[in-house]
């Protein structure tokens, strides 16, 4: 038998230094949703699963406790949607863990507000991030229908006012780009947040069905790149991003200053390295579906009550198969093939990839700047 | 007056982490430590409140070069670093 190393890594070891379990948790507890929102990337296939029902979220709070997860992040569909809400976040406090919070907005009342004081509900809770799409009805009820804006912008008044660790986060799409100035306004100087965060609509979920009208052309990202670069600027630094033309226009800014510097490469990039997330963390999906992340749900790593969550975290070819990718070099990559730039890249988000091609091991052209320099047709890939 | 006791906070989890030792966490405060072996062994007495000199018998045991008030010292050193976050006092000091 061939003692030579085999050419792919062995998906059920993990690469070493894994932490033994992840301390977050992504927690999709509801498909159903009140909008339906254009770009949502939970929609499509999604909504024909079902929701775990209480019982099974209460267990699962209380394993993940035991596993040392420190903290969860709720999300859906809406979570507020769901009529036991509150019982699952006493089950969170109880498996002594800490939550945070993705919501539309649109069902955050004075009784809502009522509800966090009972208990430690308020002293658990990190974060609750409302989405606002624009700085109008007509504008924000483009990308997040049916009439929602109104009870959103209510929803994100009332838990401001009362002094709750909200936050926002902006979607970058067609229908608000040049509304983007005045929905800076409106977060930062008007409802008075310290700070919002941007990304962009991309191609999955509902989008595939609304794309046209909702993702961004590349002209669309370049001028949404300087207007978003121009308002950091003016609001000091208060509008952050992670993905999306803000980060993107960071990203390729620091390329810029690296090659006047004459460098050739950066550290740590060069490979398919963009997503970190998995190290940390993975998510589970309203109907118990554990996957590496819920913008990958068709990497299933196990189903809660029938497989080792702790198993599944370590040993799960799907994980393992995004954590390897970081091993991968761009420039074996067809698309990345004598590019000057892969030093400086990153591959971009295995999400939008997959979402995109079906596949993990290749670049995002989203996030190439070759491309955005069009030194490569925009529509390569 | 009565000894003052100690007794883990109830609120507080306790993963093992193999040879590393263990990690506690305050979810109330945010605040974690990560204990060594030995650490960890104390931790686990605490599950019911202790003295000082109950902590450091233990200490003795599992280590018999160590003195009594050497062990005395290194209790009190350990406990008092895991005051109030992870550790309650009775009578509360705090």
């Amino acid at each position: 038998m061939s003692t030579e190393p085999l050419p792919v890594p062995d998906l059920t070891v993990p690469p070493p230094g894994l932490p033994r379990f992840p301390r977050e948790i992504s927690l999709c507890i509801t498909g159903r949703c009140n909008l339906k929102c254009r770009y949502c990337f939970y929609a499509d296939e999604m909504a024909a699963r079902n929701d775990l029902p209480t019982e099974r979220w209460l267990a699962l709070f209380a394993e993940l406790g035991r596993l040392g997860v420190q903290r969860v992040c709720l999300s859906g569909g809406e979570a507020f949607t769901r009529k036991d809400l509150f019982e699952l976040i006493d089950g969170i406090i109880a498996g002594k863990m800490r939550y945070s919070m993705l919501t539309n907005g649109t069902l955050i009342n004075r009784d809502t507000l009522a509800a966090f004081a009972v208990g430690k509900r308020r002293l658990r809770l990190d974060s609750i991030q409302v989405s606002i799409d624009g700085s109008r009805a007509d504008i924000h009820d483009q990308s997040r229908p049916p009439k929602s804006f109104d009870r959103a912008l209510a929803g994100l008044r009332l838990l401001r006012e009362a002094g709750f660790p909200v936050t926002v986060r902006v979607t970058v799409n067609r229908a608000n780009l040049d509304d983007l100035p005045n929905i800076a306004r409106l977060l930062l100087e008007d409802v008075g947040l310290p700070s919002f965060s941007t990304n962009e609509a991309e191609t999955m979920g509902s989008a595939r069905c609304y794309g046209d009208s909702m993702v961004l052309t590349p002209a669309e990202r370049r001028r949404a790149m300087e207007i978003l670069a121009d308002l950091n600027k003016k609001y000091d630094g208060r509008i952050s991003a992670n993905a999306g033309p803000l980060a993107l226009a960071r990203h390729f800014a620091e390329i810029e200053e690296s090659i006047a510097r004459g460098e050739r490469s950066r550290p740590g990039r060069g490979k398919l390295c963009a997503c970190g997330g998995v190290f940390g963390k993975m998510a589970i999906l309203h109907d118990g579906t554990i996957v590496p992340c819920d913008m990958l749900p068709n990497l299933t790593m196990g189903v809660v009550g029938l497989h080792s969550l702790g198993e599944a975290w370590r040993s799960s070819p799907a994980i393992n198969a995004v954590r390897y990718r970081r091993d991968i070099p761009l420039s074996s990559l067809p698309s990345c093939r004598g590019c000057a730039y892969v030093g400086f890249c990153t591959g971009g988000c295995p999400a939008s990839v997959m979402a995109r091609y079906g596949k993990l091991n290749v670049r995002d052209p989203l996030v190439c700047y070759r491309i955005f320099k069009g030194e490569e047709p925009a529509d390569a890939v | 007056m009565s000894e003052k006791t100690y007794r883990a906070n109830e609120v507080v989890s306790c993963v093992d982490e193999g040879e590393d030792g263990a990690m506690l966490y305050n979810p109330d405060k945010d605040d974690t430590v990560l204990l060594n072996p030995s650490g960890r062994s104390i931790w686990a007495l605490l599950s019911a409140p202790r003295t000082l000199d109950e902590i450091a018998r233990h200490l003795t045991t599992a280590y018999p070069d160590v003195t009594l008030e050497q062990a005395r010292q290194d209790a009190e050193k350990f406990i008092q670093s895991l005051v109030p976050h992870f550790v309650t006092a009775s009578p509360d000091e705090h």
